[in-house]
C-alpha cells in the first residue's frame, strides 16, 4: 500500500471515530474497515465514484459524502469535482436534514451563555442556553450517559461553555445543539455548583467514611503533575527510607484534568500499592474544578486503595479532598504524613529493646538476690542446726545425768530402807522369833497347846523348847 | 542491600516484640530460662526492625502510560 492510502486510511479512520463518538453509537455502524481500504485504494473524486464502492449507500453518501471526499482530497491532493446532477433531482426532506445535518457537523463550537429552562429526564438533559447580552437563545440536548460522564453538577443559571455541534432533529426540525461537554465559568456557578454537590455526597455517605492510612507505607502511587513543582516538593519531603513511588502523570487543570485523575486512580488500583496520593499546589476556585467534579469524587470514594489528598485550596475545601482518606492542606503535609507511618517503629523501638533488656536485667539481678539469700539462709540454717544439736545432747546427757543421779538416789534409800526392814537386824536388838512345829512363826499364844514343840531363833543359834504352860 | 521486610511482617515483628516486653511486664517472677528464651527472640526481632529503619534513598518510576490520549 503507498504511502498517501495509507495516510487516507488514517485520516478516515479518525473521522470515523470522531463520527462515532458524536453520535454515540459503535464505529463499524460509521464505515466498515472494509470500506474504509476500498476508499483509500480508489480516491473517488466524485460523489458519483464514492456512491460505487460497497458499503456506501444514498444516506451515507448524502451524511458523509462531502466529507470522505475532502479527507481523499487532503490525501492525494487532487481536485474534489462537484456535479450539479444531484441537486438537480428532487430529495427527500429526510435527505435535505441529512444534508443540512452534515454541513453543520463541521460548525462545532465553544459556546457561551448562561443555562435556562433546564429539564432533566431519564435518557438525557434538556436546556437553553441564553446570551445574557441580547437574550438570543441555543436549544441544546445532552445525552444523560454523557452529563453523567461529566461529573459536573448543572442548575438554572448557571454560566457555562459547551462544546457541541449543531443538529437538525429531524422528527421535529428544529434546529438545537447537541453538547459534548460543558465547563462551569465565574465564581458564581462554581460555588452554586460546588454547594449541590457537596450536599448531594455528604447526603449519601461519601465524606464519613475515613479508612486508616496502612502502618508502614512502602509503595507509593502519586498522581500529579509532571510539570508542576509539587511532585519536586513532595519527593523532597519524605524521609530517605526506601519508598517506591510510583508517579502517574496527569492534567490537573482544565478539561482533561477529571479524566486524567479517575484514569490514574484506576490504573493505579490494578497495581499492589498501599496508598494513593492525589497532590496539587493551590489555586483559584476555577482551576480546581477537577477536584470538585462528582466522577473524581466517585473514583476517589471507589479506590479500594486509600487516598491522601493534598490539594491547595482556600476556602472551600475540594470535594475530592472531602471524600478522601486523610486530606492534609498541602503536598508538603502529604509527605509528612506518609512519613508518619513510619513514626510507630521509629518511637516504639527505642523504647522496647530499653524496657526488654531492663526486664531481663532486672531479673537476672532478682535471681541472683534470690540464689543468694537462699544459700545465706541454707548455711545460716546450716549452722543453727549444728548449734541446736549441741544444745540438745547437753541437754540429753545432762537428762541422762539428772536421771541416773535420781535412781541412784533411789536404790541408796531403798538400800537403807532394805538394811532397815530385815529382821535379822531385830535379832541383833536382843529379839527373838519363835517358830512353831511346822516352821511357822508364833505370833498368838492361843494357838498353842502345852506339850507342843517349839523353836527359838536367837541372834546366835537356836533353841528346841517344849510348852509348859499357856498365859493367855 | 538486605530487602526490607514487607509491612504485614513489620507489623507482625512489633506485635512480638510488644507481646514479649508485655510478657515481662506481667511476670511477677520471671523464670531465668522461659527469660532467657524470650530475650533472644526479643533480639532478634529488634535487629529486623532496625533494618526497616535505616536511612535507604526512594525509588522514583514514572508510570508509562499504554494508552495515550
Amino acid at each position: 500500500m503507498d504511502a498517501t492510502s495509507q495516510k487516507i486510511i488514517t485520516a478516515l479512520r479518525q473521522k470515523r471515530l470522531e463520527l462515532a463518538m458524536r453520535k454515540g453509537v459503535e464505529v463499524f455502524k460509521i464505515f466498515q474497515n472494509k470500506t474504509i481500504e476500498e476508499i483509500a485504494a480508489k480516491k473517488p473524486k466524485t460523489l458519483e465514484e464514492l456512491v460505487k464502492i460497497k458499503g456506501i449507500g444514498r444516506s451515507k453518501l448524502l451524511e458523509f459524502g462531502k466529507t470522505i471526499l475532502e479527507i481523499v482530497h487532503s490525501g492525494t491532493g487532487q481536485a474534489i469535482i462537484q456535479t450539479k446532477e444531484d441537486e438537480k433531482q428532487p430529495i427527500t426532506v429526510s435527505e435535505f436534514l441529512s444534508r443540512l445535518n452534515q454541513i453543520l457537523i463541521s460548525q462545532e463550537s465553544l459556546i457561551r451563555g448562561e443555562i435556562n429552562q433546564i429539564k432533566f429526564t431519564e435518557r438525557a438533559v434538556y436546556f437553553s442556553l441564553k446570551d445574557k447580552k441580547d437574550e438570543s437563545v441555543i436549544n441544546c440536548y445532552l445525552s444523560q450517559w454523557k452529563y453523567e460522564s461529566l461529573g459536573v453538577s448543572v442548575d438554572e443559571g448557571m454560566e457555562v461553555v459547551v462544546n457541541g455541534f449543531p443538529e437538525i432533529y429531524k422528527p421535529t426540525g428544529r434546529l438545537s445543539l447537541t453538547v459534548n461537554s460543558i465547563e462551569l465559568i465565574g465564581e458564581g456557578t462554581l460555588k452554586k455548583a460546588y454547594e449541590i454537590l457537596k450536599k448531594k455526597l455528604e447526603a449519601e455517605g461519601l465524606f464519613s467514611r475515613k479508612r486508616p492510612i496502612p502502618r508502614f507505607v512502602q509503595k507509593i502511587g502519586v498522581i500529579s503533575s509532571r510539570d508542576g513543582v509539587v511532585i519536586h516538593d513532595f519527593n523532597k519531603n519524605l524521609d530517605r527510607r526506601g519508598f517506591k513511588i510510583f508517579f502517574y502523570d496527569s492534567r490537573m487543570e482544565g478539561q482533561k484534568a477529571a479524566m486524567g485523575v479517575i484514569s490514574a486512580i484506576k490504573f493505579l488500583n490494578s497495581q499492589s500499592i498501599d496508598v494513593i496520593i492525589i497532590i496539587r499546589g493551590g489555586g483559584s476556585f476555577e482551576s480546581l474544578q477537577a477536584f470538585n467534579n462528582e466522577n473524581v469524587a466517585r473514583a476517589i470514594f471507589g479506590s479500594a486503595i486509600p487516598v491522601i489528598c493534598g490539594i491547595g485550596h482556600e476556602v472551600d475545601v475540594p470535594i475530592s479532598c472531602l471524600v478522601s482518606d486523610l486530606a492534609p492542606s498541602t503536598p508538603t503535609a502529604v509527605a509528612i504524613a506518609v512519613n508518619s507511618t513510619w513514626s510507630e517503629l521509629e518511637n516504639k523501638l527505642p523504647l522496647l529493646s530499653e524496657k526488654l533488656f531492663n526486664f531481663f536485667e532486672t531479673a537476672l539481678a532478682g535471681r541472683y538476690l534470690a540464689l543468694k539469700s537462699f544459700i545465706d539462709k541454707v548455711s545460716a540454717y546450716v549452722g543453727d542446726f549444728y548449734r541446736r544439736t549441741d544444745t540438745a545432747a547437753v541437754n540429753l546427757v545432762e537428762k541422762f545425768a539428772g536421771i541416773i543421779e535420781s535412781k541412784y538416789e533411789l536404790i541408796r534409800t531403798a538400800e537403807k530402807l532394805l538394811a532397815a526392814m530385815n529382821p535379822e537386824n531385830t535379832l541383833r536388838l536382843g529379839y527373838s522369833i519363835v517358830f512353831d512345829s511346822r516352821g511357822r512363826v508364833l505370833k498368838n499364844a492361843a494357838l498353842t497347846r502345852p506339850g507342843d514343840a517349839i523353836k527359838a531363833k536367837l541372834q546366835k543359834g537356836a533353841i528346841d523348847a517344849t510348852i509348859n504352860e499357856i498365859k493367855i | 542491600m538486605t530487602p526490607k521486610n514487607s509491612k504485614t511482617d513489620i507489623s507482625q515483628s512489633l506485635r512480638k516484640l510488644e507481646e514479649i516486653v508485655g510478657w515481662f511486664e506481667r511476670q511477677k517472677d520471671v523464670n531465668v530460662e522461659e527469660g532467657l528464651k524470650k530475650v533472644k527472640l526479643g533480639a532478634e526481632l529488634i535487629k529486623e526492625l532496625k533494618k526497616d529503619l535505616k536511612t535507604v534513598e526512594n525509588e522514583f518510576n514514572e508510570i508509562k502510560k499504554e494508552i495515550e490520549e
